[in-house]
């Protein structure tokens, strides 16, 4: 009887993926259905989609999903986790500009509730969806299409560190960033994501995971150029790692 | 056409002899140059397809001349940068599409209230929701109706072509200061996204009131202060409510008598005119050329401002033709505002969204479906 | 080919994001502004950066353009056969096709229209980049309907990649516009 040493995890459909190449959401996606499955979670789990690129993992995953107005799925999280308490498991996926800028607000009151949910942040620099534009992640100096000159600090002030901000937020269990542009990395990724997961299983508080992600057309570069920037620069500027991990709320 | 002025007409009377430049842009660019030709250097937006071409013309050109460009975090965001950058005094702007737009109704409240002049531009997308990320015509009510709570209205550009949209951004800025009041240019996706030539030229429209009411600080008003607010109640605002809503009335019956503007196309001996704004418009008359060609009657009736409508020019042509026709990329909303003005003095037909080529976003109302309706009326 | 020519001229290309389609386009619209009173140029494309649907019309006209969008272009460049499949059907009679034999996979059904085929695509590589693929079939477009001197489009590719600041690549452009105009003369 031949036993099954590698396939598609099972929450994965069969539609074909729309990103670009080189993007990560691809391997993102696989990343949370890998980890909804160790858990045995899928079946009780609810995403939250934003508005970017990351809005059309729900075609992909064979769970329920909610699309959030842009910045607002951790509210709409909110909404749902309220209503089903322990009997679902809610997570967001969001990006730069939804959840850093027009859904700071929103992030930040959902850690200072310590609302029970798992926030998913897919960091990659820039607004893909829209062509390219400034993201409060954007690295000083990176060129993007409203920074033609590069991003200058006096205009556009400074990178945002998100986990770091989370992790300094008293309704915050667990704050982690990872990346998944090596195979070492991934796994620790998937670790990051697990240990997330059961915090809310737990119920204990609000759950952030960032995740550094490649995007080649908005950065000008070609899928491989683009994972050396991200090992090179990327994680200069965000350095991977847990940044808080306890057991309950202090 | 009685009381119909050909705005482009018009403009050239009016227009400066500055020096022209020709240029091949994007109708989304066509309004960043017009603002720029109008003095406007302060821009607060937020990206949103598709009208992306619009920020990042901004981010690119106002540090060149000194100008304030924010990408600001949210469309409300924006939308108060404008309330605040208005109230000093200066022409401010900011630019949306459809989602965003509504994000800024609340604002736009405010700004209405506070009688702010400034420029606000929706490149319209399919909605309702987050829709499409392509052209429609889907916020012709919000847009003309207020868009926001409270009863104000928005003055309504409404332009066909890159020309118009650099010639109309120089007009809404006139408008704006004339009335101490903001202005909503109403494009859509088409219009923005399509390439067309330009001729760049700086507009005079004639001389404005000072804005005395701006924000500067009192040692630069001699001991004078200004308070710009939205809010109405007494004891906590600069006016009673009543006169505020007296004095607004007779602003809004100022700009119905004399800010309506429009332009026919082939309609003096027509039996059937198509009414359409906008990119339905080229459309429409590229649709009646052909129409003509087979020696069928039609013409176009082109609003220009959607808001004051022109009730009065529709009212006239529904005693002189048999029936119109609607065009518009939407279930049916400019159609409503047609009706109320022919007053069953006529049929009126509507050709909607319903009528696209393709079920998917990116579908359109294409000339020949127009023209095969033309056919079917005539 | 009949009605497309001195006095308006139409061209509607159709391929997949990545292509070049938009980028082709402008190059004839730009080119236009110099022999023509009206140039549009219209773009219409999914929302993925990569990999979906993309087309774009160009009318240069001596009188005012109507409509930017055509219900029927007299003349079309079909890059990929998905292209063919959506379009074929939508070209005027008497209007010419463009097709990339490279990656186009059947003829031009419709015996209404002419049409023209060349392995742009493979040209392209042979020229060192697959991307310029849309010059070389723009090329082969202008040679067949004659209605707009090569090197004004020339010049206009030159201009524009000097604006560009990649003026390194102006020698292999012009040539990928040249070779797809001798590749039409032979088909």
């Amino acid at each position: 009887m031949s036993k099954v040493v590698a396939g598609k995890p099972a929450q994965i459909n069969d539609r074909q993926f729309m990103w670009c190449p080189g993007c990560h959401y691809g391997i993102i996606t696989r990343l949370i259905a890998e980890t909804l499955e160790e858990l045995g979670v899928a079946g009780k789990t609810i995403g939250v989609s934003p508005v970017g690129c990351s809005l059309a993992m729900h075609e992909y995953l064979t769970l329920d999903f909610a699309d959030a107005l842009h910045g607002r799925a951790p509210a709409v999280a909110t909404g749902i986790k309220r209503v089903h308490h322990g009997d679902a498991l809610v997570f967001t996926v969001q990006g730069d500009g939804d959840l850093c800028a027009i859904g700071m607000g929103d992030a930040m009151n959902a850690a200072v509730r310590g609302e029970n949910i798992t926030m998913i942040f897919l960091n990659n620099a820039n607004y893909g969806t829209t062509g390219g534009q400034l993201a409060p992640t954007s690295l000083v100096g990176q060129v993007t299409s409203t920074t033609p000159d590069g991003r200058d600090p006096q205009r556009a002030g400074y990178p945002v560190h998100m986990a770091e901000l989370m992790a300094t937020m008293r309704g915050v269990v667990y704050a982690a960033r990872c990346a998944v542009n090596t195979a070492a990395n991934f796994t620790r990724a998937r670790k990051a994501l697990k240990t997330a997961f059961q915090k809310q299983i737990e119920g204990q508080g609000l759950s952030f995971v960032e995740i550094l992600s490649a995007c080649p057309p908005n950065w000008h570069k070609s899928p491989t150029d683009a994972l050396a920037w991200i090992a090179e620069t990327m994680i200069r500027e965000y350095p991977l790692g847990e940044l808080k991990n306890v057991a309950r709320v202090e | 056409m009685e009381g119909c002025r050909l705005v482009s007409t018009k403009l050239s009377q009016q227009g400066a002899a500055a020096e022209a430049t020709r240029v091949l842009i994007t109708g989304n660019e066509a309004i960043g140059w017009g603002a720029i030709y109008a003095g406007c250097i302060h821009y607060f937006g937020y990206p949103i397809t598709p009208q992306n071409e619009l920020t990042e013309f901004f981010a690119r050109e106002l540090p060149k001349i000194g100008g304030e460009f924010i990408q600001a975090e949210s469309e409300f965001a924006a939308i108060s940068m404008v309330y605040g950058a208005a109230a000093c005094g200066v022409r401010a702007m900011t630019t949306t599409s459809s989602p965003g737009f509504s994000l800024m109704g609340e604002g736009l409240s405010a700004i209405a209230a506070a009688e702010m002049p400034c420029l606000v531009v929706d490149v319209q997308r399919g909605g309702p929701g987050l829709g499409t990320t392509q052209t429609a015509q889907t916020d012709y009510l919000q847009a003309t109706k207020g868009g926001g709570h409270g009863g104000y209205h928005n003055i309504v550009l409404a332009p066909a072509s890159a020309q118009e949209m650099f010639d109309f951004t120089q007009l809404a800025f006139y408008l704006a200061d004339k009335y101490r009041h903001h202005v909503l240019m109403l494009t859509d996706g088409i219009l923005g996204q399509m390439m067309e030539s330009v001729e760049l030229k700086a507009l005079d429209f004639g001389p404005l009131p000072a804005k005395d009411w701006a924000l500067r600080g009192i040692a630069r008003k001699g001991g004078r202060n200004s308070v710009i607010s939205s809010l109405k109640v007494a004891g906590m605002a600069p006016e009673l409510y009543g006169d505020y809503l007296l004095r607004i009335n007779e602003k809004y019956q100022a700009m119905e008598e004399n800010e309506v503007r429009c332009e026919t196309y082939r309609t003096e001996d027509a039996d059937l005119v198509l009414v359409a704004y906008g990119s339905s418009a080229r459309i429409a008359m590229e649709a009646v050329d052909e129409a003509r060609a087979e020696g069928r009657r039609v013409g176009v009736f082109r609003p220009l401002t959607l808001w004051p409508f022109p009730k009065r020019q529709v009212r006239a042509l529904a005693d002189q033709v048999s029936q119109f026709l609607v065009v518009e990329d939407s279930l049916g909303q400019m159609v409503e505002d047609v009706r109320a003005a022919v007053a069953e003095r006529a049929p009126v037909h509507l050709l909607g969204i319903l009528a696209r080529d393709d079920k998917g976003g990116g579908g359109m109302i294409l000339p020949g479906r127009v023209l095969q309706e033309v056919r079917e009326l005539t | 080919m009949a009605g497309n020519g001195q006095e308006r001229l139409e061209l509607k290309l159709a391929g997949i994001g990545g292509q070049g389609v938009l980028l082709a386009a402008q190059v004839l619209a730009r080119a236009g502004v110099q022999q023509y009173r009206y140039v549009t140029w219209f773009p219409s494309y999914g929302t993925q950066k990569r990999g979906g649907e993309s087309t774009a019309t160009v009318v240069l006209a001596q009188e005012r353009i109507h409509s930017p969008i055509l219900s029927r272009p007299k003349a079309m460049i079909m890059m990929h056969t998905s292209a063919l499949e959506r379009f074929e059907s939508t070209v005027a009679p008497d209007g010419l096709i463009v097709v990339d034999s490279s990656l186009v996979d059947r003829p031009v059904s419709r015996e209404d229209v002419s049409s023209c085929y060349l392995p742009a695509n493979q040209i392209a590589i042979a020229l060192g980049s697959a991307q310029l693929a849309n010059l070389v079939l723009l090329g082969a477009f202008l040679a067949r309907a004659q209605a707009m001197p090569m090197e004004l489009v020339e010049a206009t590719v030159e201009q524009m990649l000097v604006n560009e600041g990649r003026q390194r690549l102006v020698a292999t452009n012009r040539e990928a516009l040249r070779r797809g105009f001798e590749a039409a003369g032979q088909t």
